[in-house]
């Protein structure tokens, strides 16, 4: 199946843990994860029936049901709540989830020993890396209060202090904690960004909007107004999906990534496509299958004119 | 054209991890397109037969339900002779929650369970009321007959 190879590389299965050394991470892994995209949650809401789904993914199944895809019972968009502490949880999740996998992947591939058999140093790996992922598993760790990297308090006490100190006013070292610790200053958990919170929603699409009325809102939220009726509509109606799940989300992105995004959704959609590729297949496939359908006529005539003949003679 | 990610993570898992007694493999010119075969259930009139279905994702998928149809003729009040199935979670209730896998496990149970109440086929429907036992014997036939 080589069409799979390429995306394959960012889907992600719970049963990705299966063979790590701490398989019950799969059940996280799956909790996580969305019941309708089974991708793990973006801009979680909950349902007035108290079920979580992404954002974007209950708006869109809600344009077709009123009701949750879980219990079936009925729910409306304005019902929606976001959940932000759930969003924050799901992208650390994410986030950290390749160097989770990798950690917890079975020391030993081809050996039947389980865990924790000691690997031999490597001399390339920074030695402070490598003991820290020796050491993680069983001590607990400690932030450093300078560079809020997480460390064992041996680390942290005997050389890290120190060197961390010394370094700070030169160059805090670039690695991830630092960035996170940075984010939290400038923003308090649970909260938006200010932006947002001037946006409002945008009202679902009237289905008896006119076309000129349907193209001057398409315009107006720069997308494109190419197509027939219905694929305009169906542009919109998704572009509204996505506007209103990014109002939901902790980190929501410019409009203009939304409308990158929104052109990305029309390529998996076979509706972008004319309908003129369905009837070039459709000629493609006669040509094909010509003599088959050549012999089927003959068969099929063969057989009402013996039909025929067996009516005659009996009448 | 592109397809979304939960159809190939569905496809991925179907393929790694298949659902027993039931194969589901995409077709290679469209992947949107499925070659289903069901073992029939153990106990049921259906048991020892294979049996093909086609099952296709539409564009709405999973807003709505995959279209799956039997491709072996099989004697069940709830499957016509066109092959198509009478199953609630194939209609009404349909939920994106729901993915092949769950749809392909209701068929197999649909077939361990006939509901003649429910009929899609009426004179088959009719024949699993008034006379059970003659029913199961024609359904075993023709299992025997279509689905090897």
């Amino acid at each position: 199946m080589a069409t799979f190879t390429d995306p394959l590389d960012s889907i992600t299965d719970p049963s990705d843990w299966a063979d790590s050394s701490f398989p019950n991470l799969s059940k996280l892994d799956s909790l996580l994860r969305c019941h309708i995209c089974k991708d793990f949650l973006k801009a979680p809401v909950l349902t007035s029936c108290d079920h979580i789904f992404c954002s974007v993914c209950i708006r869109r199944s809600l344009e077709s049901d009123k009701k949750c895809p879980l219990c079936h019972e009925e729910t409306y968009e304005s019902k929606l709540r976001k959940v932000l502490l759930l969003d924050e949880i799901s992208s650390w999740f994410t986030r950290n989830r390749p160097e989770l996998l990798d950690k917890h992947r079975p020391t030993a591939n081809n050996t039947p020993e389980p865990v924790a058999a000691p690997e031999p140093e490597k001399p390339a790996v920074p030695l402070r890396y490598e003991s820290r992922k020796k050491r993680a598993a069983e001590e607990p760790l400690v932030e450093c209060p300078v560079c809020s990297t997480f460390m064992s308090a041996d680390e942290l006490q005997t050389s890290h202090i120190d060197s961390c100190l010394a370094n700070k006013r030169a160059r805090p070292s670039p690695s991830r904690p630092v960035i996170s610790s940075f984010f939290k200053k400038e923003r308090t958990p649970q909260t938006q960004p200010e932006f947002v919170k001037k946006k409002t929603k945008i009202t679902n699409l009237d289905p008896t909007i006119s076309t000129n009325k349907l193209k001057e809102k398409l315009n107006y939220w720069n997308l494109p107004t190419s197509g027939t009726r219905h694929q305009m509509e169906t542009r919109m109606k998704e572009f509204i999906s996505m506007y209103n799940a990014n109002l939901d989300s902790v980190n929501p992105v410019d409009d203009r990534v939304l409308i990158n995004r929104l052109m990305k959704w029309e390529g998996t959609y076979s509706l972008s496509k004319t309908a003129g590729d369905t009837e070039e297949d459709g000629a493609q496939w006669r040509r094909k299958y010509q003599k088959e359908y050549d012999e089927l006529i003959k068969q099929a005539r063969a057989n009402m004119n013996r039909i025929n003949t067996k009516l005659d003679s009996t009448d | 054209m592109s397809l979304p990610k939960r159809i190939i993570r569905e496809t991925e898992r179907l393929v790694s991890d298949p659902v027993p007694g039931i194969t589901a493999v995409p077709h290679e010119d469209n992947l949107r397109y499925f070659n289903v075969t069901i073992d029939g259930p153990s106990g049921s009139p259906y048991e020892g037969g294979k049996f093909k279905l086609e099952l296709f994702l539409p564009d709405d998928y999973p807003m709505l339900a995959p279209k799956v149809r039997f491709l072996t003729k099989i004697y069940h009040p709830n499957i016509d002779r066109l092959g198509r199935i009478c199953l609630d979670v194939l209609k009404a209730n349909w939920s994106p929650a729901l993915q092949v896998r769950t749809i392909l496990l209701s068929i197999q149970a649909l077939l361990s369970s006939p509901n003649p109440d429910d009929p899609l086929a009426n004179e088959v429907a009719e024949e699993w009321k008034s006379n059970e036992q003659n029913a199961i014997k024609t359904a075993r036939e023709w299992t025997e007959r279509f689905a090897q």
